[in-house]
């Protein structure tokens, strides 16, 4: 059994510190499900990290590959193409506006890493209590099956 | 640009593709952001007409999503009497550039066919739907007899 702070991805309170008062408000508001009520999941996330469009894998197309779903233009051969994680390819003019709005792929919604520490933290919160819910189930099925 | 270039080439597809409950749709050719055509579903009660529907594309389409608007009036839970529909794969938290037109279309007519009164527009109306389904059926019947277009005959 993962120990209290663990389980919940909190910090102990190193010696000599003080608690934030801040972050505990925040918390407050998640355990009684206010995030939701205050839209925080009806955002369209934030922006995707420099870093990581700065990184994105690139290809040359050979003439058979296929098209852009954002402008729906086949590729032609020798065309540069931008790559995401999930392996989905668009035109460089067509894929980093969208990056420059959002973090999220066009296709199947694959997340890339944002600058933004606050939705970092939301989202990490958010696989967290999928997590436990999980763990939750598979308590209660050895239990009663 | 893009929204334009795209937009001649999803018309022509949808055109070539012949959807039987989206018909007649008719595009400015000075404005190809603005379509209108004509919904034509099959199930009851809304199989007694056809409901013309406004489609408005934004300059940064497909990277905002479009704007659809009933233009009939329509006795739905889903749809207000201002002819505005709640359909979440159009919402801005919902919206990715890869979804095309005619899957759009074909989620707001799966909508129309069956409506969600779990999300409704219009509440009233989505508390008859679930509580006297006749009542619902009979007033839909009634009231799209008298508002609604005809449908095409072939």
């Amino acid at each position: 059994m993962a120990d209290y702070f663990e389980e919940m991805g909190w910090q102990p309170l190193a010696d000599g510190e003080a608690p934030d008062s801040l972050l505990h408000f925040a918390r407050l508001l998640m355990d009684f499900g206010m995030f939701d009520v205050l839209g925080e999941d009806k955002k369209l996330p934030p922006p995707a990290a420099k870093e990581a469009v700065k990184n994105l894998e690139e290809k040359k197309c050979s003439d058979a590959d296929e098209k852009c779903t954002i402008c729906l233009k086949e590729y032609t051969a020798g065309e540069i193409v931008k790559i995401l994680p999930c392996k989905h390819d668009f035109h460089p003019a067509c894929i980093l506006p969208w990056l420059e709005k959002t973090n999220s792929c066009p296709v199947c919604r694959h997340e890339l890493p944002t600058d933004d520490e606050n939705y970092e933290q939301y989202r990490k919160e958010k696989i967290r209590a999928k997590q436990r819910e999980a763990e939750i189930e598979n308590l209660h099925n050895s239990m009663f099956s | 640009m893009t929204a334009s270039r795209r937009l001649q080439k999803e018309l022509i597809d949808i055109r070539a593709s012949g959807m039987k409950s989206f018909r007649d749709i008719q595009v400015d050719e000075s404005n190809v952001l603005s379509w209108q055509g004509l919904i034509v579903p099959d199930n009851p009660p809304f199989n007694k007409g056809a409901f013309r529907i406004e489609i408005t594309f934004p300059a940064e389409y497909p990277f905002k999503p479009p704007r659809i608007n009933f233009k009939t009036k329509i006795y739905h839970p889903n749809i207000d009497e201002k002819g505005q529909v709640c359909l979440p794969i159009i919402s801005a938290e919902n919206w990715k550039p890869a979804t095309k037109t005619d899957q759009v279309i074909q989620a707001l007519v799966a909508l129309v066919n069956d409506p969600e009164p779990e999300h409704p527009l219009r509440a009233e109306l989505a508390e008859e739907y679930l509580k006297d389904r006749k009542k619902f059926v009979k007033n839909a019947e009634d009231f799209t007899k008298k508002h609604s277009e005809k449908r095409p005959s072939d």
